[in-house]
């Protein structure tokens, strides 16, 4: 009876490549991979031993990255970070690669499996990452026990890349409340390669269900 | 995979301790839409109000199917079988009892002109509205609730010899405190177990340990209780707050 008897968290991503005559592509759809650092964000927030603001419980980051291809057929839960995100090489210009573009970008720590930061490779950005800021009226909620996340990457973001994007992590605000945020990773799905142009936007749909 | 594990046992006034339940319970569906209100900004905004707060006694079962998953609405029900009345945790009692607004989830079949509380069925999102009843609960008492792995928590509960007395237990239930943030407690219940009879009398105190984490971390989360409540949080996690 010990595996009975349980709440089965899982997700679900959609991408569509949305063209500037409004034409849609789905390029990917699968079950995605709901990482232990949804349970650590759990365990603080239910033992009330965590971030003091309920705030730092929601899930309002994203990272975009360039690796995925090595993690496609061995990824799980025990994932912690993307394999290559993006911001490592030219900070928020990674992602806002033209003047205009309207993909919200923040920079803070990224957490460790240990809860300490986890530090970028490189050394130019020390603990600094960049995050894709998912905003109030991107997350909607399904039914009950569901909430489904619309990333949108506009046509001018991700496109200086000289390697396609092929890896995508949802991530919890701050849960321990440090004073300088540092945001765990919750989900994550590698997916087929997809080199960003200033044809399309991106339109990630991503659903987590309770 | 969010799952749980319950051990229940007597302990006697001579120290004499006898385990009558050690296995898994159920998550139920409150625990994980009230972890959706907070990412839409549409539950409280204390953290107190989504930690253990209160529990209730039962002496009937739900029935629901165990072997079946989420989607299947097996985990949707917000309520005991049958719970203690005030009289039932007995006159003698010294668990703070009190009484609270059970909430619960109901739905309409007939475009809102009436309201069932969801019992083991799904609905449209748009059929259904959040409600309650007048209750009574056990408190957990204050410092009962505390973390072990990173990922889970853990918290106790003790029905002592002056409780419950004549009656044959069957289920028990874990209410978060107020997750909607009303203005005043309403307990949501976020897990449940029942279990095969067990006589309450006064020869001995009823402690029932509940952990809840995270499949992940550690796959033996559900397995491990430390009872070792007078750990301060921040022994466990020295780097929070």
């Amino acid at each position: 009876m010990k595996n009975n008897d349980i709440l089965d968290v899982s997700g679900h991503l959609e991408i569509y490549k949305v063209y500037s005559d409004g034409v849609e592509e789905k390029v990917f759809d699968d079950a995605n991979t709901i990482t232990s650092g949804m349970g650590v964000g759990l365990g603080l927030l239910y033992a009330g031993s965590g971030a003091a603001d309920i705030t730092n419980f929601q899930l309002r980051y994203f990272q975009l990255g360039t690796e995925g291809a090595s993690k496609i057929s061995n990824y799980g839960v025990s994932e912690v970070s993307l394999v290559s995100a993006l911001g490592q090489v030219a900070g928020d210009a990674d992602y806002q690669s033209a003047s205009d573009s309207s993909l919200p970008v923040a920079a803070h720590e990224l957490m460790e499996s240990n809860g300490t930061a986890k530090a970028t490779v490189g050394g130019t950005y020390g603990n600094t990452w960049f995050f894709g800021v998912i905003s109030d009226n991107s997350i909607k909620r399904v039914d009950l026990n569901s909430l489904t996340y619309i990333l949108y990457v506009d046509r001018t973001a991700c496109n200086n890349l000289e390697t396609p994007l092929n890896e995508i992590g949802l991530f919890m605000q701050n849960p321990l409340g440090t004073s300088t945020k540092r945001s765990q990773l919750c989900a994550y799905r590698p997916f087929t390669n997809i080199l960003k142009t200033d044809d399309f936007s991106l339109v990630f749909k991503w659903t987590l269900n309770f | 995979m969010i799952k749980g594990h319950i051990t229940v046992c007597k302990v006697y006034s001579d120290g004499t301790k006898e385990t009558v339940l050690d296995r898994a319970n159920l998550i139920t569906a409150g625990l994980g839409s009230s972890f959706l209100d907070i990412q839409q900004n549409g539950g409280s905004p204390h953290i107190e109000d989504y930690t253990p707060r209160y529990f209730q006694v039962g002496t009937s079962t739900v029935d629901y199917d165990s072997g079946l998953t989420f989607e299947t609405a097996s985990s949707t029900f917000y309520q005991l079988s049958s719970p203690f009345s005030w009289e039932d945790y007995g006159e003698d009692t010294t668990l703070d009892l009190v009484e609270r607004y059970r909430g619960f989830n109901a739905s309409t079949e007939d475009a809102g002109v009436t309201y069932e509380e969801m019992y083991l069925t799904s609905a449209l999102l748009s059929a259904v509205t959040f409600s309650g009843e007048d209750q009574y609960f056990g408190e957990v008492t204050a410092g009962k609730v505390t973390k072990y792995f990173t990922d889970s928590f853990e918290s106790q509960i003790v029905l002592d010899e002056n409780s419950g007395n004549g009656k044959s237990i069957t289920e028990l239930g874990l209410f978060a405190k107020n997750p909607k943030g009303f203005n005043q407690d309403s307990p949501l219940l976020m897990a449940y177990r029942s279990f095969a009879a067990v006589d309450k009398t006064a020869e001995f105190s009823l402690v029932v340990n509940w952990t809840i984490g995270f499949l992940g971390l550690n796959n033996a989360v559900d397995d491990h209780y430390t009872g070792d409540f007078e750990n301060a949080v921040t022994d466990l996690h020295p780097i929070i707050r």
